[in-house]
């Protein structure tokens, strides 16, 4: 019962994204070795999302009710409100009769051309030197109503508070609609080409007839890698000389962990296997060594996101954004938005983030508040730059011993 | 009231005070209007950030650094932003794509309708604490402090164990097979 509870607790951790570290080995530990626990975590994923739906739900049904008392409330205000809404309503009329007495007291103000009616002014027809805008003050006048116009809810605010203040913050909102409406015009990078590699170097791996991949080590050189030896044995199974170290393996299409031989079958597998390369012979039919690359080991994020201007024309640029659902890249560049993909490379608990765009690499830094330009990275000097090198799979064979 | 009344109201479990909210409904509603919107979508817009805001608060990951309307008006854009991205990509997509894709969706919804009500019937089953808790910690990822507090146990410790027990029982009372067929 207690050990039930405490995978349930791992279960519950995992799925909210709270493990400790030591945790989060036990659980992908679990994750690797143990079916029952995978299965106990979709099921806990379809009821958490259960839960999530059947509340949002109900949730959103007790919102509607708020809302109509709300509205109720509106309509027939009283109490401390009604003082506020009479002053509102008070100032807001002075306010359309003073704008009312600059639109009235020009003379000539009509422009004959864009309308029969003589009495309405399209304002989208009017120039910036018009006569009809040139006066200062009406100019003042118009932009004080739209902005009013944009915000009614601010107006209250201006009234109530102190003016000063309330104006800068117009001036901030306004401000950020512009970027929100620049940034209609940028795409979103598809959440299958915005991922994150944990960079750790757990060995584990999946084994069939044709194939042996090899996961944990994407900066695994060619040389060791085809150094990689498999050997077939009555007694033993099949074992994997790599690194100088003896593995013993078997065929898996599930991902399992590397596991050294025990200690006592340590020396004689040593003797009577790889240290007699003599006595081997190939056997059957070839079989292709693959390290699989970081798309093929990475998950999607959902704290990352991704927007693409790929029709800019200026130089290649991006920015970063800490919002309160993560991080934020936009990014403006010529690229073909369908070869692109982000990373987010995390090891040893710090995090690095790299756009891929077909074979060039550019880091993108976390705290990229202005605009910068985008720099293609070295692979030669960059260590992490080389995790999204594609690598050819190696042709091997497995041994078996000479009889 | 202050944002930081409202603030310690919705913490203590006083849901209908994000009534007094709906004031800030206007600026959403002439954002999404001069974005292509309707009314509809932006009181849908404004509820979703209402959720957003609120799960923040509880959660406690919610910190009163500016105005609440700041913040709402903040992530009603954030979330009007993302469904014009969904929808620009809908009108490009080619017809037949569209199709299979919209039936992927319906198939979608429809499961998630079933997994919606299968889980209303076993939380149903469960009664209460149990249920009240689960809501609490799962949909509103409550604090266990406050969780117990809010549900009268003698601490965190014993909350979050009482917590654990509520889900075995959960699980016990739901099958594999019929769970993982809605996904």
């Amino acid at each position: 019962m207690q050990e039930e509870l405490k995978n349930i607790d791992l279960i519950d951790k995992y799925l909210r994204n709270t493990l400790s570290p030591l945790e989060k080995d036990r659980v992908e530990e679990l994750l690797l070795n143990n079916p029952d626990f995978v299965k106990e975590v979709e099921v806990y994923k379809q009821i958490y999302k259960g839960i999530a739906l059947k509340e949002e739900e109900e949730l959103k049904q007790r919102l509607d009710n708020y809302f109509k008392e709300f509205q109720q409330k509106e309509e027939n205000p009283k109490g401390k409100y009604r003082r506020l809404f009479q002053f509102t309503g008070a100032v807001a009329a002075v306010f359309i009769v003073g704008v009312m007495l600059f639109f009235f007291n020009k003379p000539n103000r009509v422009d004959p051309g864009s309308t029969t009616d003589p009495g309405i002014v399209k304002t989208d027809t009017i120039k910036k030197n018009d006569s009809i805008t040139n006066t200062q003050k009406e100019r003042i006048a118009e932009e004080e109503q739209k902005k009013i116009q944009k915000y009614p809810q601010d107006r209250e605010d201006n009234i109530a508070n102190d003016e000063e203040k309330n104006n800068e913050k117009l001036k901030d909102i306004v401000i950020e609609d512009d970027i929100q409406l620049a940034l209609v015009g940028f795409e979103t990078l598809p959440k299958e080409s915005v991922r994150e590699y944990n960079f750790q170097k757990t060995l584990s791996y999946t084994f069939n007839d044709k194939v042996f991949k090899l996961y944990g080590d994407p900066l695994i050189s060619r040389l060791e890698l085809s150094s990689i030896q498999i050997i077939e044995s009555e007694d033993f199974g099949y074992l994997l000389k790599f690194q100088n170290k003896n593995y013993s393996i078997e065929k898996t299409s599930r991902r399992k962990r590397l596991k050294p031989i025990s200690l006592e079958d340590q020396n004689n597998v040593a003797d009577s296997f790889f240290n007699n390369n003599r006595d081997l012979k190939k056997s059957g039919n070839s079989i292709l060594i693959e390290t699989p690359g970081v798309y093929q080991s990475s998950r999607f994020v959902t704290n990352l996101k991704v927007y693409f201007d790929s029709k800019s024309k200026v130089d290649r640029t991006y920015f970063s954004n800490q919002k309160e659902e993560g991080l934020e890249f936009v990014i403006s560049a010529n690229f073909d938005i369908k070869k692109a993909k982000v990373f987010r490379i995390k090891q040893d608990s710090k995090e690095f983030y790299y756009l891929v765009h077909e074979n060039e690499i550019y880091e993108l830094k976390e705290d990229a508040k202005e605009s910068s330009p985008l720099i293609q990275l070295d692979i030669k000097t960059n260590k992490l730059a080389r995790l999204f090198i594609e690598r050819q799979p190696i042709i091997s064979f497995i041994y078996k011993k000479n009889e | 009231m202050t944002d930081k009344e409202l603030i310690d109201q919705l913490k203590k479990g006083n849901e209908r005070c994000l009534k007094v909210l709906y004031e800030h409904l206007g600026m959403v509603k002439s954002l999404v209007l001069k974005n292509n919107g309707s009314e509809d979508e932006a009181l849908d817009i404004f509820q979703d950030a209402l959720i957003v805001f609120y799960k923040n608060v509880v959660s406690g990951s919610y910190e009163l650094r500016g105005k609440i309307s700041t913040y709402l008006y903040e992530v009603s854009r954030r979330l009007w932003l993302n469904q014009l991205n969904r929808r620009k990509k809908y009108e490009s997509k080619e017809d037949t794509s569209f199709i299979d894709q919209k039936a992927d969706e319906e198939k979608q919804s429809q499961n998630s309708l079933a997994l919606k009500e299968y889980l209303k019937s076993a939380l149903d089953k469960l009664g209460e604490p149990c249920k009240s808790l689960l809501e609490a910690a799962v949909f509103l990822s409550m604090k266990m402090e406050d969780i117990a507090e809010r549900f009268n146990y003698s601490s965190a410790r014993s909350a979050s164990q009482q917590k654990l027990r509520c889900l075995k029982r959960l699980r016990d009372g739901i099958s594999y097979d019929d769970i993982i067929g809605l996904e």
